[in-house]
């Protein structure tokens, strides 16, 4: 964003308007900060204890203004507003670049951005300083407003709204993947799951008196996911439904931190969280007919081969076998209530020579509430011979989580550290329900429902789990060059549930950490975790990891920078049957050049292997060409098959980006930017196809700006998306498309 | 075997690296800490005050004037001081005519000399920082934060996220890239909207909900539940147990592209495990392409067992 400083002579009236009106927007846009921000403000300026009974006065910011500053109403104001517009051109997937990348034709707002700092702050009545930037508006995916402002030591407020859309339509996602064989052949081409759903979060923070003794906290945040979808239900078939998808939350925190004495602060928070469920559920069409003109749905899964929804699911005639599995209708509507209050206590001291404290006690008690369910099927499942069925009833549940965590650091040298922390985590999650369902039963879709039998069934249910987690490391400054950490961790887990489980989990943990600096500008870390446990909760949870982290950057002039990672993850659970093993390999280096304001150059390179494999049993007539004799546990439960599960998605990432500025008036900028990956997996469902595990996504990129007169810039920016799959199509519709998004926009700075 | 070696070598390698690299600099490290004068002194006879820092420090006080620090004059009545809140007394340093080893300097001091003056006065909400893995690594405050060159307003911060966090965290820049992600690279979301770099209690500096729920569920709110019947992993280890958290070629960031794979990895018949094995009647060949399509409120129910709704 290019910003010019100029003082315009011309009546402010026009300009301070437009700033109260850019100003009453984004207030009115709504606006946040999230809650570390806000705390992190409310500590952002105390003076150092040492020095401020006795040090001298210090200038009232009264550093006269530079002749370039707009000063108004005794502030330096800047501001900057872009207007333009995207031409969007695409081919190919229209579902799948939406799902991607999602950039539309039309006017947008691109850009707006408005700073006042106040030229003498002690003079300033509401605000010494206010910042507050916006872009995506009008008709982007992404919309994003933040606003701060703050006066002094009287208060801090940061605020923050974001609208995003979520578009979803990757087809191969919950497919029936209706073989090609079928007559007829009626593809599904759309995921089942498509979600066209649109969040809103805002988030205000205000802290007053942020440095004083005593500071107040308040904070509000509302999200609402709302929008259409689809979803599916199985009743003999599976129906598409349309997910009208409404949740919203409203969370409201009330905070206090007391400076109780020098070195040392108490924190009481109070949380409020208030969720409201509101999505219902309705069938998504009714797209044949009975003989007699009833619409009826056959759902997604139409097929010969497998035989569904029946053997022979349209008569000579194109009217629906009544005896068919089918939905007449239906909906549902499930509206959940869930209340959850928290209350945390925290506090921090270093007021003990040597040592250093922190801990918290947060407890919290939530109740979800579902006061009204009613679900009523109509159709005919040929299974059970229901032809219609109502469900009404209730459920509530809890969940109370208590968390303790306390951290202790001795300096028992000034290069010799022992930390301890120990955390302790208990939640206990019981749940009750009652449904009343009334059942009735028929014939035929053409029969009318008979024979109702009513009953009605409670149940109760709970998981809990109670983790206890003791850290201790000792960490020594061998040199100011390089630091050394070994520490050991035992966890605790016992997880209970209804079913009568009792599941102890004990877990010791090696830990080792090296940070050393060669020079003041190379620093390398080099982090081992090692972990052996006794017992796993699910298959895939490791009894054996170990992690290793590797971390350099290396900056040998203010211009040049060099940094690389390597992340290594190595898991198992390699018991008998299981046979879990998982890797996660990943190694990665980047470089920034930016010698001067004319010119830069951004590079980045990365490869990530993702790998796993687990035994897994199924079923299946005929089965796939990979498949291989279960063990015996999975033949006994009627499970002969076994597969290997493997998965490996080997991703490689390039990126290159250079700035480029021949003159003051005009900017270049362009990059590459892409990721492949050529994975593989062993494929249960011989319908399925690769999809994205083999796929490239690559994005160039080109932007030009000059400044065409005094506060004018004009922009043009190209982006081109292209996705490509390198597997076959699979029986659903192609998933490649290719993008051009031209952008043209106007930027006024004043 | 091979990652042991390798893991094995890599801190001999470092080790060695670092004896002979601190055999060259030992003489400048000690020069720079020399350089790094006492921050803290009670005289107040050692204070010059900032009108005459500014006096040579002309940029950096004009800079100032928007920087959050500044109201560190508006302490005592407007008789706080700013310049030598941070560098220290400044007479010595004035007095030899502005001598650079006489004042406390950030750039030349050590990690944790730089963040034991920062955290001076922010240690209220950055406790114990020094035990964060950030801390841990050497990562001082100032790599992220510049109180006079400052690129983002909000909180001081060298380079906007993620640019800032992708400077180190090359790994993620790459995970992010991926086909499916989280919108970081699109600006609605921040990396510290999910992680705290100045620490918290979790694994990974990961944030977590007030009523200490995933992270995830602040916006993700429809899949916290609490639900009669629960999906017990999502409560016990995690949404990361079949969700990538960054990036991944699969759709819904999934770890596998198959879901009926993913969902086999648990649910296969074993010993030892309570989750249920598939039955015998989902013949992988018919129609039960996706165990999803039938099992659709996977994260969690009040009204269905199997999840059906």
């Amino acid at each position: 964003m290019i910003s010019t400083s100029v003082t315009l002579p011309l009546s402010s009236c026009f300009r301070s308007a437009r700033l109260i009106s850019a100003m009453a927007l984004c207030l009115a846009a709504g606006t946040t900060a999230n809650a570390q921000a806000a705390s992190q403000a409310a500590s952002t300026t105390t003076p150092q204890p040492g020095n401020k009974a006795v040090a001298p006065a210090a200038p009232d910011n009264d550093t006269p203004p530079a002749p370039g500053d707009n000063i108004r109403f005794g502030y330096m104001i800047h501001q900057s507003l872009e207007l333009g517009g995207h031409i969007a051109d695409y081919s190919g997937s229209g579902a799948v670049y939406d799902t991607m990348v999602n950039l539309q034709s039309g006017p947008r707002i691109l850009n707006q951005s408005l700073d006042m700092h106040a030229v003498h702050p002690s003079h300033a009545m509401l605000f010494d300083t206010l910042t507050t930037s916006s872009f995506g508006y009008a008709g982007d995916p992404n919309s994003v407003s933040l606003l701060n402002f703050s006066k002094g030591r009287v208060y801090d407020f940061r605020g923050s709204f974001r609208r995003d859309r979520q578009y979803f339509d990757y087809d191969l996602l919950d497919n029936p993947l209706i073989p090609p064989a079928s007559t007829p052949f009626i593809p599904v081409l759309d995921s089942p799951h498509l979600f066209n759903t649109v969040r809103r979060m805002t988030d205000l923070n205000l802290t007053l008196a942020p440095l004083s003794i005593v500071s107040a906290r308040f904070g509000y945040n509302h999200n609402i996911s709302e929008g259409p979808s689809y979803s599916t239900l199985h009743v003999g078939t599976e129906a598409l439904l349309t997910q009208n998808w409404r949740n919203a939350t409203d969370s409201w925190t009330g905070g206090l931190d007391w400076k109780i004495f020098k070195h040392t602060t108490v924190s009481y928070d109070q949380f409020v969280s208030n969720y409201k469920g509101d999505t219902t559920w309705g069938l998504a069409g009714l797209d044949y007919q009975l003989a007699n003109g009833t619409p009826v749905s056959l759902g997604i899964d139409i097929s010969s081969v497998w035989k569904t929804p029946c053997g022979a699911p349209l008569t000579a005639s194109g009217a629906v076998n009544p005896t068919c599995n089918a939905f007449l209708s239906y909906n549902r509507y499930a509206p959940t209530r869930t209340l959850v209050p928290s209350e945390q206590l925290r506090f921090q001291s270093t007021d003990i020579p040597h040592f250093s404290l922190n801990g918290r006690l947060l407890y919290s008690s939530g109740t979800s509430n579902l006061n009204n369910f009613n679900e009523l099927f109509n159709g005919y499942e040929s299974r059970t011979g229901f032809r219609e069925s109502l469900v009404t009833g209730s459920a509530s549940t809890r969940r109370v989580n208590v968390n303790g965590d306390l951290s202790l650091a001795w300096q028992i040298t000034p290069t010799v550290t022992a930390t301890n922390l120990f955390d302790f985590w208990d939640f206990r999650m019981p749940g009750t329900n009652s449904f009343t369902e009334t059942d009735y039963t028929g014939t035929s879709l053409l029969a009318p429902p008979s024979n109702p039998v009513t009953t009605t069934t409670p149940d109760y249910q709970f998981i809990n789990q109670k983790t206890k987690t003791n850290t201790f490391i000792v960490a020594w400054d061998a040199t100011s060059l390089a630091r050394f950490s070994i520490g050991y961790r035992y966890r605790s887990r016992i997880i209970t549930d209804a079913g009568g489980d009792f599941i102890p989990i004990h877990e010791n943990w090696g830990i080792s950490g090296m940070a050393f600096r060669p020079t003041p500008q190379w620093r390398v870390n080099f982090d081992v975790d090692a972990m052996y446990a006794d017992n796993a909760f699910t298959r895939i949870s490791p009894r054996h990891m170990e992690h290793y982290r590797l971390r350099s950057s290396y900056k040998p002039q203010s211009w040049l920078t060099f940094s690389g990672a390597v992340n290594i993850r190595e898991a198992s659970d390699n018991v008998q049957t299981v046979n879990h093993l998982e890797h996660n390999r990943s190694y990665s280096l980047g470089s920034s050049i930016s010698p001067n304001e004319k010119w830069s150059i951004d590079m980045n390179y990365g490869y990530d292997g993702v790998y796993s494999s687990t035994i897994e049993c199924y079923t299946s007539t005929p089965p796939p060409p990979t498949a291989t004799t279960a063990p015996d546990v999975c033949v006994a439960a009627g499970t002969p098959y076994a597969s290997t599960g493997y998965y490996n998605a080997p991703t490689q990432f390039g990126s290159f980006g250079f700035m480029l500025t021949p003159e003051k008036r005009i900017h270049l900028n362009g990059g590459y930017r892409v990721s492949a990956v050529n994975g593989n997996s062993d494929m249960i469902n011989i319908r399925q196809v690769n999809g994205s595990l083999q796929s490239v996504y690559q994005s160039p990129y080109a932007r030009f700006a000059v400044d065409i007169a005094k506060n004018w810039a004009w922009k043009a920016d190209y982006n081109y998306h292209d996705y490509g799959e390198g597997s076959p199509i699979g029986p659903t519709a192609p998933r490649n498309f290719r993008g051009n998004i031209y952008t043209l926009a106007v930027n006024y700075s004043f | 075997m091979r990652t042991w070696l390798s893991a094995a070598a890599i801190p001999v390698l470092l080790i060695g690296l670092s004896v002979s690299a601190s055999a060259q600099t030992s003489g400048t490290i000690k020069s720079h800490a020399a350089t790094s004068s006492s921050a803290k002194s009670d005289n107040p006879a050692d204070y010059v005050g900032s009108e005459t820092c500014t006096t040579c420090h002309a940029d950096e006080a004009k800079k100032f004037d928007s920087n959050p620090h500044s109201k560190l004059a508006l302490e005592h009545g407007g008789k706080g001081n700013t310049c030598e809140s941070c560098h220290g007394p400044g007479k010595a340093h004035v007095e030899s005519g502005g001598d650079a080893t006489k004042i406390f300097q950030f750039a030349k001091a050590t990690p944790k000399a730089a963040d034991s003056q920062c955290l001076t006065c922010h240690e209220d909400t950055h406790a114990n920082f020094e035990r964060t893995s950030h801390g841990a690594a050497g990562v001082s405050c100032i790599t992220c934060h510049s109180s006079h060159n400052a690129k983002s307003d909000a909180n001081l911060l060298k380079a906007a996220e993620p640019q800032l966090c992708y400077s180190c965290h090359t790994d993620a820049k790459a995970a992010f890239a991926q086909p499916f992600h989280h919108k970081v690279n699109e600006g609605l979301m921040k990396c510290s909207d999910c992680h705290n770099p100045h620490g918290t209690f979790e694994d990974k500096l990961l944030k977590s909900s007030a009523d200490q729920n995933a992270v995830c569920t602040k916006c993700h709110a429809e899949t916290a539940g609490p639900f009669v019947y629960e999906h017990p992993p999502l409560k016990t280890e995690g949404c990361t147990s079949c969700h990538f958290a960054h990036g991944s070629p699969n759709p819904r960031l999934l770890t596998r592209n198959n879901v009926n794979s993913l969902c086999l990895q648990c649910h296969t018949a074993s010993v030892n495990f309570t989750a249920p094995g598939t039955p015998s009647f989902h013949n992988q060949a018919n129609q039960y392409q996706a165990c999803t399509v039938c099992h659709t409120q996977i994260h969690g129910s009040n009204a269905s067992s199997i999840f059906f709704k």
